[in-house]
């Protein structure tokens, strides 16, 4: 636990020191105000929550996707990823610490989010269920978590691997109905949608928000939790497997 | 038992690209032993094996046949004991959170090898002065110069306080001084008990501070001499360049016993090639003598030297 801590707090400096970390906090109030202007010019406060929703989780998934991926990709370019190999830490732990710090600080989407939606629009959020709300918030943030290892150990996989994240953010974001609930999307896409952690976590989101009593809360926090543990279980698994692999075939560095 | 073994050890790799799919061999039958305390070389032109043979005993590479062991515990099977057993080290600007200070990358990796908190402290500090980077531990790691990264990659190295070091091409891109800091450091390491084998291109870094070197070449290795014999190979081939000869005096340098051969060079020099140990020096004389003052000597690149004895003498030096 010792090595996690560390690798944890090591992300954090990093991450302070590096301009591209911050890129998703810097992008969320335009795309605060793109929604709410949406919102208003339809007239329809009924959907505000979605407008503050979408820029949060579309923004704590870019920090998992983008930054989650360039932790792997960077130690490989910097000769580090070898030096882990080398040591007797379990590398995946180690990706998965340092992309729960990028996700940490992710969450400052969230102030920032809100803030830009008082300052703009004058939107007063009043938030009905903070306890579901909190507690979504937090094993999605836990479940991004998962899936940014996933996305980590695809950088090692191919060089194609940016322009892969950039397509794979959509089709998720979507099915997620991060900003177009579910049951808005045709019923075929609703299955699929189902499966990604995201489609639970933004409405639960919404319902917390709009709702004193939410329905099956616990259930539907379990099934984020679940599939979140699935997203973390298959990145560690591809790290291990993805590290195993180019010890055979040489592909750990860049040179 | 040696502190590092390696047993018939090959590696293979696929090659990709326009010759994709064909094998090209990177080490063959590679049986080697450094002996615990030494400082042990691997000395090769680039492309030779060294980093592909690090890399393996280091964890990161597997072989493709044959085995190898550090203090007894096989690289592909005890992998978990074995990566406690050694420190890596590489050359050049890689291997550093350059966004991190000195003192944040070591307590990182202090972390990653379970060095106890305290002692982890007392750890740090002790490789930062150890490295002569007191004063600068709590600077970003983009601020150094090249040597002072160098010097951090070893006490990285060094960290876990490991027996066993394994530096690749460490003083690559180091200027004189900064060289000759680095070995200081390296033999200081060795009388402290470590064993270190280190891969370099550099035949006058090998003779300087290595035990015993082993030279290796295409993947395989030519021999495993000790730098005496090493010297004795370089000063042997130390060249003489002189500017602006005459034809009279380049007959009479020319007919000196031991020149091998006589090249014109760019720029109007002449480079008289011995292949005696005392001939240089009695060209330089000869070449004074006659007062030609521009003169210059250099020692010969490790495959002229590859050429001019092992090319001979083939397997038996």
């Amino acid at each position: 636990m010792r090595a996690a801590a560390a690798a944890f707090r090591m992300q954090l400096s990093l991450a302070v020191r590096t301009p591209n970390y911050w890129m998703v906090v810097i992008s969320t109030p335009p795309q605060v105000v793109l929604f709410l202007s949406v919102v208003d010019v339809f007239d329809r406060p009924d959907l505000v929550t979605n407008a503050l929703m979408a820029p949060i989780l579309m923004n704590m998934w870019s920090a998992s996707l983008w930054t989650g991926g360039a932790v792997m990709r960077d130690d490989r370019w910097l000769g580090l990823l070898e030096i882990h190999a080398a040591s007797p830490q379990p590398y995946g732990l180690i990706v998965a610490s340092r992309v729960a710090a990028v996700i940490l600080l992710s969450l400052l989407v969230i102030p920032v989010t809100l803030l830009t939606a008082v300052l703009t629009y004058g939107v007063d959020v009043e938030v009905r269920n903070w306890e579901i709300l909190t507690s979504t918030l937090t094993v999605t943030a836990l479940a991004i978590v998962g899936t940014g290892i996933v996305f980590s150990s695809m950088t090692i996989l191919s060089r194609a691997a940016v322009t892969f994240q950039a397509a794979a953010s959509y089709p998720f974001l979507l099915l997620g109905g991060v900003f177009v609930p579910l049951e808005l999307l045709p019923e075929w896409v609703r299955p699929f949608g189902r499966l990604v952690f995201l489609s639970w976590s933004s409405d639960l989101m919404r319902d917390s928000v709009t709702e004193l009593v939410v329905e099956n809360a616990l259930a539907r926090l379990a099934v984020v939790v679940v599939l979140g543990l699935l997203g973390f279980a298959a990145g560690l698994w591809l790290i291990r497997v993805i590290l195993d692999k180019v010890r055979g075939t040489g592909e750990i560095s860049t040179i | 038992m040696g502190a590092v073994e390696t047993f018939d050890l090959r590696r293979e790799f696929r090659t990709s690209g326009l010759r994709r799919g064909e094998t090209v061999v990177a080490l063959q039958d590679v049986s080697l032993d450094v002996e615990e305390g030494e400082i042990h070389g691997l000395l090769g032109p680039n492309g030779a094996g060294k980093t592909t043979l690090i890399k393996i005993l280091s964890t990161v590479l597997l072989p493709t046949s044959g085995r190898a062991e550090i203090f007894g515990y096989d690289v592909t099977e005890s992998t978990k004991t074995v990566r406690k057993l050694f420190g890596l080290v590489f050359g050049g600007d890689r291997g550093l959170y350059t966004r991190l200070t000195a003192r944040q990358n070591l307590d990182y990796w202090a972390a990653l090898y379970e060095v106890p908190t305290q002692q982890a402290k007392e750890t740090v500090e002790r490789l930062i002065h150890l490295v002569g980077l007191d004063g600068r531990a709590e600077d970003r790691v983009e601020t150094f110069s090249r040597g002072m990264r160098q010097r951090l990659h070893l006490a990285r190295g060094l960290v876990a306080d490991p027996p066993v070091l394994f530096l690749d091409e460490p003083t690559v891109g180091l200027d004189p001084v900064a060289s000759l800091d680095f070995r200081g450091m390296v033999t200081g390491l060795r009388d402290e008990g470590k064993t270190i084998f280190i891969a370099t291109h550099d035949m006058a870094e090998a003779e300087a501070i290595c035990d015993r070197v082993t030279l290796i070449d295409h993947g395989e290795i030519l021999a495993t001499e000790s730098p005496r014999t090493l010297g004795a190979w370089i000063s042997a081939f130390e060249w003489v360049e002189v500017l602006g000869l005459d034809i009279e005096t380049r007959d009479i340098l020319e007919a000196v016993p031991g020149v091998a051969s006589v090249a014109d060079q760019p720029g109007g020099w002449v480079r008289f090639q011995p292949e005696r140990e005392d001939a240089s020096a009695e060209i330089l004389q000869l070449a004074l003598n006659h007062g030609f003052a521009s003169v210059r000597t250099g020692y010969p690149s490790l495959e002229e030297v590859y050429l001019r004895t092992m090319g001979d003498r083939g397997m038996e030096v």
